[in-house]
């Protein structure tokens, strides 16, 4: 995470102050010290994001530095390795003048934390405490001491995340946009990309602006005080799976206690108690997402959901696949979304896999807003079906798509992934049409892909060349023999994929009067 | 992202058009020498992964292995990004939780219910309810007293729709409690608020569980929900909470204006008028099927009624006529119901009866035919009826209208002709009979049955006597023969006149100028010789046309007139009313009338 790493990633440049190193022990750690944890076999320094006591023992929620957060956990004392030196969060002095103003306010602020001795046999994380209890200056100053870099939220005009480092792909001012003129200076998006990442964070979301960019449309968030908070379930049970959830969601807070939700596989509907749950699976008579199928093969279902027609099924998948995902944000309401969700069916009933959610209208032309497995189905191949569905509804819309930025890491291996075998199977074929000549949009055009994701992907790939004062596609063996490796595991394992065909769908029409009045 | 620099390149590469189509080339057909530094390194390109997470650990570690892959480096170690586990649940009775209810249907499912509608009560039983459901059955109440009441047991759906009832009637009387921590409702104030909506057993199960939901009651409702907030109140707290999610968007604002509002207030009121009506017919449907079942209630009463009388009547053996018990008890049916429908007697049920009975059961099948015949009888006979009706109308009447009826039309075998004007001892062709319609144009004017006869001023008279009408204008050979014994569209070629009798007995001699022969049939390229011959004739408006006719009727018949031109399609007709003009035609016009008498 950017703000836990700023110190290395060149936030501060030079001025960047060393952290104050030395010894502690159990009492004196606190939020905000980075200390050495035992991990899978090997230390890793971690972040310590929270404390509390489990049945009288003390616990630390612990965040790995350079690992996901969905690797953060709980973690016992006695993985802490205090013989080493841990890093004290950084005084309140810093280079900026924002970053001064919220360390300091978390400073005046600043409450005792309690480490030990607590009375109640288990305490709730600092977090859900605070949020029990009516919502006061002392909770927001605990939140903000944890991960020391939360904005405050009286700090009005200079209310921002300084530390935040943002640069979506439209931001670049160096980066060049293929649909407006068609040529593109390689080197120079080269070099643009390697500026914006030498260069250092200048593009803090301000809350405000946040929450303005998401009231007109999209799905996801940058804005760090949505992202850093700490898990607040524990274990889901879905069907016939117990998941560990990855991030924050906001469940309703009293789920912080409970050992298992209970998640209805057809309504979504949660529960904290498996007597409740019993009771509702007595009572739930949906078998299957609550829309229509827009299509059918041997394997998978569709199902087309209006988030304004079916607003609680649709929170309820948004809820859960917060745990999920990280920069999704429920901020808003689900009305300006579609939601395409792909079923695996039994004699039980339609079972959710996965979905990508799709804005009504797009401003930015994005053909997906969130897309997730869930993960009893990861790595499995469907998320490459989920993608692969998203750009045949683009295809039938005409319009060129590219999923909403940021994506996960997961998502981004994912549309890479995918990106590289449509295109790399639309250049062989090409090639043996006995044609081999494709510029680049007419590749775009052929798989409703954007211009840029086609460009990234060809030069991802080492495919893009210069050769003879030409550019030229170039069709490497690595990615031939990537593609021959992937068809030889089609061959035993079998092939999935979305059969245009069978796709029985038309982009849904909205009128002006449901875009004034909330779709 | 790897973070290899990117420096090293020497030439300056063209930009690249993505419109231009780009040679696709495998490797070894790659002409370069593959040694530029530059080329053996990925490119950075933009990945869409916030710069924060771009470097963690494991997200490098398969782009990197990707990009060795691209570059060529063989390597089969798979790299992958560890997520936390998903397992199969251990214990987890799925098929008793999920049962298999599930067949699909043969086409795609279309399904527009929503949660609401498909999960029942939303209020589910914890643990403690069902404690204290099995206390409420085994007869004591929350206090573990012996309930007084005398309500036998509670089903648990009974149980969770009494409760999900004060939970909703709660958060609906009191939106605010948990801020406001206001007093739990008493159960009369809620009873107020019970409808048709709640079952009967829940009614009698409210006051025994209302205690115990006093109990269990909480600020928050008993079932976890989600924060939503409905308004938006944009306070800071409110923004700073986690668990508030799902905010509503801000509505666009619409100008307002007052023809807009005075529109939507049209809108409004017509809704408000069609959901009335609406409303109304739902109501009166209502009605009608409650009447319906009071009906089959009596029915089913007065059928009791008579079967006990039956009884009565065997068993007092009461032996009335014949059928007379079978009417008791069945026939009954249907006397009310003709009663009811047919108040004039019993002629329409003989009839029903009669022509089921004419119908044999072998002549069932209607034919085609049998339909067609049947309607043209029934057309004929209209037609028939039709005239007679005519007839009666027309009958003692008397038309005392000064000619009422335009008379026929001159007969197409017999229009008066045209006549040379000149003898035709040069070799003029002679011209075609005059076209039939010419006459038929002009409907107002009656023509009679006349002969056409010769100029008198002109050398040719003698020759005239001997015109049959047919032959003077056949000149075999002279043209092309039509078929059609009255060539009718041929032009004259040679000037010709008649004489034609208009209405009231006027005699018109009309004259038709010379034309060359050759102008006729050139249609397009005629070079008319003269000026007011028109290449085409254009119909007169309808109007215009009436307003001369008027003119020309309304003038003093003897003296009105000097001449009167009339428009004619050909234009090279002058007509005159011979009989303004004088003595010499009045004795033409006697000419003309003894002629035709002779």
């Amino acid at each position: 995470m950017a703000p836990r790493t700023d110190h290395k990633d060149g936030g501060g440049g030079s001025d960047e102050r060393e952290p104050e190193k030395g010894h502690a022990t159990l009492a004196t750690l606190r939020i905000g010290v980075k200390a050495m944890v035992q991990k899978d076999g090997e230390k890793r320094k971690a972040e310590i994001l929270s404390m509390q006591t489990r049945k009288g023992r003390p616990t630390f929620y612990v965040h790995y530095d350079e690992f996901n957060k969905r690797l953060d956990e709980w973690i016992p004392a006695e993985r802490l390795d205090l013989s080493q030196e841990v890093e004290w969060p950084l005084p309140e002095k810093s280079d900026t003048k924002n970053k001064q103003k919220t360390n300091q306010q978390s400073k005046n602020l600043q409450v005792p934390e309690p480490t030990k001795s607590q009375k109640r046999p288990r305490t709730v994380s600092t977090m859900s405490d605070s949020r029990d209890a009516s919502a006061t200056p002392m909770d927001l100053s605990e939140e903000s001491k944890r991960s020391s870099r939360r904005p405050s939220m009286t700090g009005g005009k200079e209310n921002r995340d300084p530390v935040l480092t943002i640069a979506p792909g439209d931001e670049f001012g160096g980066t060049p946009q293929p649909e407006d003129e068609s040529l593109v200076d390689l080197v120079d998006t080269q070099e643009a990309a390697a500026a914006a990442k030498a260069a250092p964070p200048h593009l803090p979301y301000s809350r405000e602006e946040e929450i303005e960019k998401l009231r007109t449309g999209g799905s996801m968030t940058q804005n760090q005080t949505e992202i850093s908070r700490v898990r607040n379930l524990e274990r889901i049970q879905m069907g016939t799976y117990e998941i560990e959830p990855w991030y924050f969601s906001p469940y309703p807070a009293e789920f912080a206690d409970s050992d298992l939700v209970y998640i209805c596989e057809f309504c979504l509907c949660y529960f904290g108690d498996t007597t409740q749950f019993g009771r509702h699976r007595k009572k739930c008579t949906l078998l299957h997402p609550p829309g229509n199928e827009i299509y059918r093969d041997d394997n998978v279902s569709f199902f087309e959901i209006d988030g304004r027609r079916q607003r609680t099924w649709c929170r309820n998948l948004c809820l859960l696949s917060k745990l999920f995902l990280d920069h999704k944000t429920l901020y808003y309401d689900v009305d300006p979304f579609l939601f395409y969700c792909m079923t695996e069916r039994t004699e039980h009933g339609h079972h959710l896999i996965g979905y990508f959610s799709k804005e009504k209208e797009s401003a930015e032309g994005y053909n997906v807003a969130c897309i997730l497995t869930l993960p009893q189905y990861q790595r499995k191949g469907f998320g490459k079906l989920l993608i692969q569905f998203s750009y045949e509804l683009s295809k039938i819309e005409g319009k060129l798509g590219s999923p909403e930025k940021p994506l996960s890491d997961l998502g981004l291996l994912g549309y890479r992934a995918y990106w590289q075998e449509v295109i790399v199977d639309v250049l062989i074929e090409r090639e043996l049409e006995g044609t081999p000549m494709m510029s680049v949009e007419e590749l775009g055009q052929a798989l409703a892909m954007t211009t840029n994701d086609v460009l990234h992907t060809l030069q991802n790939l080492n495919m893009l060349r210069y050769s003879a004062k030409n550019h030229v596609v170039v069709l490497t063996e690595a990615a031939v023999a990537q593609r021959e490796k992937q068809r030889e595991k089609e061959r035993v394992k079998g092939r999935r994929v979305i059969e245009g065909e069978r796709l029985q769908w038309r982009p849904p029409v909205f009128t002006a009067a449901a875009r004034t009045w909330n779709w | 992202m790897s973070t290899r620099g990117t420096a090293g390149r020497h030439v300056r590469q063209r930009k690249l058009n993505t419109k231009q189509p780009l040679h696709i080339l495998r490797e070894d057909a790659l002409e370069d020498t593959y040694d530029d530094e530059s080329q053996r390194n990925i490119p950075q390109v933009e990945t869409g992964v916030e710069k924060g997470e771009e470097i963690e650990f494991h997200l490098q570690a398969v782009i990197n292995a990707a990009n060795a892959a691209a570059l060529g480096a063989k390597s089969n170690q798979q790299s992958f990004i560890p997520t936390p586990d998903a397992v199969k649940a251990k214990g987890v009775k799925y098929e008793d939780f999920y049962p298999k209810a599930f067949s699909q249907p043969s086409t795609y499912i279309r399904f527009s219910s929503t949660v609401e509608d498909c999960i029942g009560v939303p209020y589910c039983m914890s643990e403690s309810d069902v404690g204290f459901l099995g206390q409420l059955n085994d007869g004591k109440d929350v206090n573990g007293q012996p309930r007084k009441d005398k309500l036998s047991q509670c089903s648990e759906d009974t149980f969770e729709e009494v409760m999900n009832f004060f939970e909703e009637s709660s958060s609906r009387l009191q939106p605010f409690a948990n801020v406001d921590n206001a007093p739990i409702l008493a159960l009369e104030e809620m009873e107020r608020s019970i409808d048709d909506s709640n079952s009967v057993e829940a009614h009698q199960w409210l006051k025994p569980i209302y205690q115990f939901w006093v109990l269990r009651k909480g600020s928050r409702p008993l079932m976890p929900t989600i924060k939503v907030r409905v308004l938006d109140t944009s306070s800071e707290a409110d923004d700073a909470d986690p668990y508030i999610c799902f905010r509503r968007r801000e509505v666009r604002q619409t100008r307002k204006t007052r023809g807009r509002d005075a529109q939507v207030v049209e809108k409004l009121k017509k809704l408000r008028l069609e959901l009335e009506q609406a409303r109304g017919l739902v109501q009166m449907v209502a009605q009608r099927e409650q009447l319906n079942k009071e009906d089959l209630e009596i029915s089913r009463k007065v059928f009791e009624e008579r079967r006990k009388l039956k009884d009565v009547k065997v068993n007092k053996q009461i032996i009335g006529e014949k059928g007379e018990d079978e009417e008791l008890l069945v026939n009954q049916k249907p006397a009310p119901k003709l009663k009811a429908r047919q108040d004039t007697g019993q002629r329409p049920a003989m009839i029903r009866i009669r022509s089921g009975g004419d119908r044999a059961p072998e002549n069932d099948l209607v034919q085609l035919s049998e339909l067609q015949a049947e309607a043209e009888a029934k057309l004929q006979q209209q037609i028939e009826s039709k005239k007679e009706q005519h007839k009666r109308w027309n009958d003692h009447w008397a038309d005392a209208t000064w000619r009422p009826i335009t008379p026929p039309l001159e007969s197409l075998e017999d229009p008066p002709r045209w006549a040379p004007l000149l003898f035709p001892d040069t070799a003029y062709p002679s011209p075609p009979p005059t076209l039939p319609s010419e006459g038929s144009r002009d409907e107002d004017v009656e023509m009679t049955d006349q002969s056409p006869i010769k100029e008198e001023d002109t050398s040719a008279g003698a020759a005239v006597a001997d015109f049959e009408p047919e032959k003077v204008f056949h000149i075999p050979g002279a043209f092309p023969i039509d078929d059609d014994p009255r060539p009718s569209f041929k032009r004259d070629s040679a000037p010709a006149c008649r004489l034609r009798y208009g209405r009231g007995g006027r005699c018109y001699l009309e004259a038709r100028k010379k034309r060359e022969y050759g102008a006729i049939s050139a249609g397009v390229v005629s070079d008319s010789d003269s000026d007011d011959e028109m290449d085409d004739w254009h119909p007169p408006d309808a109007e215009k046309s009436f307003e001369w006719r008027v003119l020309a009727s309304v003038r003093p018949r003897p003296e009105g007139m000097t001449g009167e031109r009339r428009i004619h399609p050909s234009g090279d007709q002058a007509s005159m009313a011979i009989g303004a003009s004088g003595g010499q035609s009045r004795g033409l016009q006697q000419q003309a009338s003894a002629g035709s008498a002779s």
